[in-house]
C-alpha cells in the first residue's frame, strides 16, 4: 500500500488551502467560520482512517478527496470570497455548517422522526411481503391468483398515491407509514414470488424427499434460501424508502428531515435548506453502512 | 419377500411436442435387505429410475410398490443421497442430520435427536466438523453428512444417485467402505439401490447389479463374494470371479457401444 501518493498530497494541499482561506475575511460577511473547520476537520478524520483501516484503493481514496476539497473550495471562493452567486440562493459554507452547530437539536429531532416512520415502513413492508410472498410463491394456487395482481399493482409509482393516501389517512404519520409500507412490501412481495419459483432443483429435491410439511417448507427451507436475498435488496429498498419518506415529509407533516427541508423552502431560508439536503445524504450513508453489517454479520453460510 | 415391487412401469416426457420415452414396460423385485447397484451408460434411465422411487417423479404408467402400499410420492421410509449438494446450505452438519432426523422420526424428542444426529456423525467420522456449514466442507466430507442424514433417519430404503461420482479415488475408496460397514452393522440391514456407472465399484458393494439399456434391464446379476468386502479389496480384484464379473460387464458397456457405432454407420 502507497498512501502517501502524489494524490494523497495534492488533497492535502487543497485542504490546507481551504483552511486558510476561510480564515481570511472575504467579499461576504458569514458567519463563525468554526463549524465549517470542525466539518473540514472530521471529512479528514473519515478519510485517514479509511485509508489506514480499509485495504480499498488508496489512490481512489485520495483522488475522490481531491474532488470534495476542490468543491468545498469552489464553494468558499465563489461566496464568501468573491460574493459572485446570488446572496439568497447560494448559501456560504460557513452558514450552512453554522446551521449544524446550532439547529443540532431540531435536526437530530427531525432525523429521529424520520427514522422512526422508515422503521416502521421497512419492518412490516419486506415483513408482509416476505410472510406473504412465501406461501402464495409456494401454494401453485395461491400463486395462480396473487402473482398476476402482484405484476399489475408493484409497478405503480407510490408517488402517484402518495398525495391521496395523505388526504385518506386520518393522520399525516399514519398515511407515511402506509405509503413507505407500500413502497417496499409490493417489490418484495413479488421478488419473493419469483425467488421461490426459481429455487435451486437440488435444494427442493432434497426437502422434496425429506417429506416436508408446507410449514416446514416455507419457514425451513424456503424462508432461509430468499433472507440473503432480502438483505442484499435491502439497499435498494432503504434508498427508495428515504426517497418516498421525504417526499411524504414534504406534502403534510409537521416533523421529519423533508419537512425541515420544504419548511425553509417555503420561507426561502436556502442554508438551512442546502443543510437539510447534506443531512439526508449523510443519513442515507450511514444507512447502507448498516445495511452492510447487517449482511456481513447475519448470513453465515456463505 | 420383496419390499420394492415394480409392475409394468413406464416413464415418458414431452419434449418438442413428442413423448421420448425414458422407461418402457419395466420390472423389478427388490428383496428386503439387499444391496442392489444400477449401472448402465448416461441417459439409460438409471437414475430416472432412482427418481420414481424416490417419489420426486411419477410414472406415466405401471406401478410401483414399496414395502406394501403403492407409491404416490416422496417418504422418509426412503432416504436419498444425491450426487452433490444433497445439504442445505444454511444449516450446519449437525442441523442438517437433525433436520432429517427431525422429519422421519417425529415421535423422538429434541434432546434424543440432536444426540442420534452425533452419534451418526461420529459414525461418518465427522465428529470434528459437526459445527460447519457445507460450503465448509470439501465434497467427500458433504457426501459423508448426507449419508449421516439418510442413515440417521433410519429409512427401510436407502437410494443412492452416484453418491461417489464427483469424488477422487481415494475418497471413492474411503466411502464405499465406510458404506459398507455401516449397512453391514446396522440391525435389520437397510435395502440400498445405489446408482453408478463405475464397474468395480459396482461388483465391490453390490449383492446384485442391474445393467439397463436405453428404457429397460438387460441385464441382472448377482455378485456372490462375502463380505466385508471393501476391507479385502485386492483380493477380491485379483480373483477370478471378480474378472469374470467385470468382463460381463465391460461386454455390455462395450456391446452398447458397437451398436452405436453401428447404427451411426448405417446412417
Amino acid at each position: 500500500m502507497r498512501p502517501f501518493s502524489k494524490s494523497f498530497f495534492i488533497a492535502h494541499i487543497l485542504m490546507a488551502a481551504l483552511i486558510i482561506l476561510i480564515h481570511i475575511p472575504g467579499q461576504k460577511s458569514v458567519e463563525d467560520p468554526k463549524a465549517f473547520f470542525a466539518g473540514i476537520v472530521v471529512i479528514e478524520l473519515i478519510y485517514l482512517y479509511q485509508l489506514v483501516r480499509k485495504r480499498k484503493s488508496p489512490l481512489a481514496l485520495s483522488d475522490i478527496m481531491i474532488i470534495l476539497w476542490s468543491i468545498l473550495l469552489l464553494w468558499e471562493i465563489s461566496t464568501t470570497q468573491l460574493n459572485l452567486m446570488h446572496p439568497v440562493l447560494v448559501p456560504s459554507p460557513e452558514n450552512v455548517f453554522h446551521v449544524f452547530a446550532t439547529q443540532y437539536d431540531v435536526l437530530l429531532l427531525g432525523v429521529l422522526s424520520s427514522m422512526e416512520l422508515l422503521l416502521v415502513g421497512v419492518l412490516f413492508g419486506i415483513g408482509f411481503g416476505v410472510g406473504l410472498g412465501l406461501p402464495v410463491g409456494w401454494i401453485p394456487r395461491l400463486r395462480d391468483i396473487f402473482y398476476p395482481i402482484a405484476n399489475v399493482l408493484t409497478p405503480i409509482p407510490p408517488v402517484v398515491f402518495a398525495p391521496y393516501l395523505i388526504a385518506l389517512m386520518p393522520t399525516f404519520r399514519s398515511a407515511s407509514a402506509v405509503v413507505i409500507i407500500l413502497t417496499i412490501f409490493w417489490p418484495t412481495f413479488l421478488s419473493i414470488i419469483i425467488r421461490v419459483n426459481s429455487i435451486e432443483p437440488r435444494i427442493l429435491d432434497s426437502a422434496r424427499v425429506l417429506n416436508v410439511s408446507n410449514r416446514t417448507m416455507i419457514r425451513k427451507i424456503l424462508l432461509p434460501y430468499v433472507i440473503p436475498s432480502v438483505i442484499s435488496g435491502l439497499k435498494v429498498t432503504i434508498t427508495t424508502s428515504v426517497m418516498m419518506l421525504t417526499f411524504a415529509e414534504m406534502m403534510g407533516a409537521t416533523s421529519g428531515m423533508g419537512f425541515y427541508i420544504i419548511n425553509y423552502t417555503h420561507y426561502a431560508n436556502y442554508t438551512n435548506v442546502v443543510a437539510g439536503i447534506i443531512l439526508v445524504g449523510i443519513v442515507v450513508t450511514v444507512l447502507n453502512w448498516l445495511v452492510n453489517i447487517i449482511q456481513i454479520k447475519t448470513i453465515k453460510w456463505h | 419377500m420383496s419390499i420394492i415391487d415394480i409392475f409394468h412401469l413406464t416413464f415418458s416426457y414431452k419434449n418438442n411436442n413428442r413423448y421420448e420415452t425414458v422407461l418402457s414396460d419395466l420390472n423389478l423385485q427388490i428383496k428386503e435387505g439387499e444391496f442392489v447397484c444400477i449401472t448402465g451408460h448416461s441417459g439409460c434411465g438409471k437414475s430416472t429410475l432412482l427418481n420414481i422411487l424416490a417419489g420426486l417423479l411419477l410414472p406415466s404408467s405401471g406401478r410401483v410398490v414399496i414395502d406394501g402400499n403403492p407409491l404416490t410420492g416422496p417418504g422418509t421410509e426412503r432416504a436419498v443421497v444425491f450426487q452433490h449438494d444433497s445439504l442445505f446450505p444454511w444449516m450446519t452438519a449437525r442441523k442438517n442430520v437433525l433436520f432429517g432426523i427431525q422429519q422421519a422420526r417425529r415421535e423422538l424428542k429434541k434432546s434424543e435427536a440432536e444426540e442420534l444426529a452425533e452419534v451418526y456423525l461420529k459414525k461418518v467420522g465427522m465428529e470434528k466438523a459437526m459445527d460447519k456449514y457445507p460450503y465448509q466442507l470439501s465434497g467427500g466430507m458433504q457426501q459423508r453428512v448426507a449419508i449421516a442424514r439418510a442413515l440417521a433417519m433410519d429409512s427401510k430404503i436407502l437410494l443412492l444417485d452416484e453418491p461417489f461420482g464427483a469424488l477422487d479415488a481415494k475418497r471413492r475408496k474411503e466411502l464405499q467402505q465406510l458404506l459398507e460397514s455401516l449397512w453391514d452393522s446396522g440391525n435389520g440391514k437397510k435395502t440400498v439401490v445405489f446408482v453408478t456407472h463405475d464397474i468395480e465399484e459396482a461388483i465391490l458393494l453390490a449383492d446384485r447389479i442391474l445393467f439397463m439399456r436405453p428404457g429397460r434391464i438387460e441385464a441382472d446379476m448377482m455378485v456372490p463374494f462375502s463380505r466385508p468386502r471393501t476391507r479385502n479389496r485386492e483380493k477380491i480384484l485379483s480373483s477370478m470371479e471378480y474378472k469374470l464379473l467385470k468382463n460381463k460387464l465391460t461386454d455390455l458397456f462395450y456391446l452398447d457401444f458397437d451398436l452405436e457405432l453401428e447404427e451411426n454407420e448405417a446412417l
